[in-house]
């Protein structure tokens, strides 16, 4: 039966038959609402009765139809009745108080708060945020102390599987990231140093940079990178499936158990890291110079010994392991900081790995200008 | 503070007037209730209305508002770092998940706190862990790691670690949530056996009827709205007691949301 609308009136009485037929499904409603929308406009009834009897389908599109017409006479404060309600139709209303859907409900979408409230709940967090890493610190600084007077209760077998992780298995990307970067430092110098005659100098440039800036900052940001986020993800999971919770109940402190390996690892392999990275960045330059340039081996190689003395060494080892600590230390605590599921150790996971490349970047101006005054 | 009256001085957990929340919102307004040593309790009521936020009170791992809570004797509230660490080696936890260590075996997750808390030589911690083990029904499966298992087993062998040091309590959170009724069924016994062997108090979490009826003596009853407990009593009485709708409701399933009819 297709679907159809008839309404018939009754002038005497003002009362008005309603019959709907057919399929009442979302393709078919919104037809037959304008038909009936156009056919009662402007008109007044005493009383409205919905005959359902020929209806062959109904779903919650037909119930929203009847709210519809239930809300057009209640507007204009009309007796409203339905009848010949089949089985079916009967089965599906019992699911639904029908005269409470009479009222509409207003809908509203919460208002976006103003820039005011915003930007003074996000200085509030940031507030929030250094109170934590300073409380953060201190609670490290207490666990790496207890763990040099207690060197038994470190878990040394976790340290060499966490070193092979954030250390051993950086090495491939590291070498290729410090190659070219090196490749890249010889090129762009010998460019610039050309036009004086000044090539050999492409040795101290490489090298100098390589050890003292870039050999630091590249792996410290590489390490954020994998470790710092690995740390946060596996405490923020760990967080979430109860597992902190569990070392609690059982009195072991997390930090001891979770941080500590992770910082003593990380400050282990960072150094090492770094002189293969320096070692890798100068071979780079030394491949550009011998393929593209008309220096010899042993020459370029005097200069970049001549180039590095113990004081520039010293300095990039020192960042190295400043830089370890503060990336460990920053994803363990973004880790720790995970509330509720998976999308917060997600959140958490790219924190850690921001927050770790700022104090990176941070901590490096703050040594330059202490290094150079 | 309000120290247990002399009444109650052999109960192992005494719960007096503790209000908790987080921020400004209350979760439980001034209860107190007192669990005697060896009994099996269920904590019970829908959901949201601080079921596990009581365990995690206490078990020390929140804070109340006011109020206090006796373990022992002993106040886990008041206590400091050391003080704690003493209680929580009478108390063992299973948690919902089972909260297995991922990275770890599980017989590594069993020796975790037998390592922390004893001087044992390694030998005999490989016999307790064996053991612990054995008393789970988990035996041959001491080299698996927690994602080889089914969840029903990363339950048994959350008990087994639960279980590592004899605690005097132990605290179950949901201990059938998503297990198959054969599985629940089998940590029942668990339970059980537990509780009969080992002479350790009880409290089980949870709002699976069958559970409650099959391993509680005695039901707990929190409620949402009033945020405090609305009966205390054995699982058969509180079915039959008509006087209490909500707690009648509960244990004999009657819904809330009653079939209209569209005459």
């Amino acid at each position: 039966m297709p679907e159809s609308l008839k309404i018939a009136i009754d002038k005497n009485t003002n009362i008005a038959n309603v019959k709907l037929a057919g399929r009442l499904d979302v393709y078919n409603v919104s037809r037959i609402l304008a038909q009936f929308n156009a056919q009662t406009n402007g008109q007044h009834f005493k009383k409205l009765l919905l005959e359902l009897s020929e209806v062959s389908y109904f779903d919650s599109a037909g119930a929203a139809l009847v709210i519809e017409i239930e809300r057009f006479c209640k507007e204009q404060k009309c007796f409203f009745s339905i009848t010949g309600m089949t089985k079916d139709i009967k089965n599906f209303l019992s699911l639904i108080d029908i005269n409470s859907l009479a009222n509409p409900v207003k809908f509203i979408t919460p208002p976006r708060e103003g820039i005011i409230i915003r930007t003074g709940k996000a200085t509030l967090k940031l507030a929030d945020d250094i109170k934590n890493i300073i409380i953060f610190i201190g609670q490290v600084t207490i666990a790496l102390l207890y763990a040099v007077a207690h060197p038994k209760c470190v878990r040394w077998g976790d340290i060499l599987v966490i070193f092979e992780r954030a250390g051993v298995n950086a090495v491939p990307i590291l070498i290729t990231i410090q190659f070219l970067i090196g490749v890249i430092l010889a090129l762009l110098g010998a460019g610039q140093l050309k036009q004086f005659g000044a090539e050999i100098y492409i040795a101290n440039l490489v090298a100098i940079a390589m050890v003292q800036e870039l050999g630091p900052m590249i792996t410290a940001v590489l390490v954020a990178g994998r470790s710092g986020a690995a740390f946060a993800a596996e405490i923020g999971t760990m967080k979430v499936s109860e597992e902190i919770d569990a070392l609690e109940s059982m009195g072991i402190n997390p930090q001891h158990f979770l941080v500590i390996p992770r910082i003593i690892a990380v400050t282990l392999a960072m150094p090492c890291l770094l002189l293969i990275a320096n070692v890798a960045g100068i071979v780079g330059g030394i491949v550009t110079v011998m393929l593209f340039l008309n220096i010899p081996l042993s020459m370029y190689i005097t200069q970049t010994l001549n180039s590095i003395d113990m004081y520039i060494i010293f300095q990039g080892f020192l960042k190295s392991i400043i830089f370890a600590i503060l990336i460990s230390g920053v994803g363990c605590m973004r880790g720790f900081e995970v509330k509720g599921g998976a999308g917060n150790v997600g959140l958490s996971t790219t924190s850690a790995v921001v927050s770790g490349i700022f104090l990176i970047v941070v901590f490096n101006g703050v040594f330059t200008v202490i290094f150079n005054s | 503070m309000n120290k247990p009256s002399d009444k109650f001085s052999n109960s192992i957990i005494q719960v007096c007037n503790l209000t908790t929340g987080y921020g400004d919102l209350i979760i439980h307004k001034n209860i107190s209730f007192n669990i005697e040593k060896g009994e099996i309790v269920a904590i019970c009521g829908g959901s949201g209305c601080g079921k596990s936020t009581l365990l995690r009170h206490m078990i020390g791992l929140e804070t109340p508002k006011s109020g206090d809570i006796l373990i022992d004797n002993e106040s886990i509230v008041n206590a400091n770092q050391k003080e704690k660490l003493k209680i929580l080696t009478k108390t063992g936890v299973l948690f919902q998940s089972g909260a297995l260590f991922g990275s770890l075996t599980l017989a590594e997750n069993i020796k975790l706190p037998i390592k922390e808390y004893t001087n044992l030589p390694s030998e005999t911690i490989e016999i307790l862990v064996q053991l612990k083990l054995e008393m789970v029904n988990l035996s041959g499966f001491e080299n698996y790691l927690p994602s080889e298992i089914s969840g029903g087993m990363k339950k048994r062998a959350g008990l087994a670690r639960a279980i590592a040091l004899d605690p005097m309590i132990l605290f179950f959170d949901e201990p059938s949530a998503g297990l198959d009724p054969v599985s629940s069924a089998d940590l029942d016994n668990l339970i059980l056996q537990i509780n009969k062997s080992l002479g350790a108090t009880i409290v089980i979490v949870t709002h699976e009827l069958a559970s409650i009826f099959e391993v509680a003596e005695r039901v707990i009853m929190l409620d949402k709205e009033t945020k405090s407990i609305i009966s205390d009593g054995t699982p058969e009485d509180l079915k039959r007691d008509k006087t209490n709708r909500q707690t009648y409701d509960f244990f004999n399933r009657i819904p809330s949301i009653i079939e209209r009819s569209n005459d």
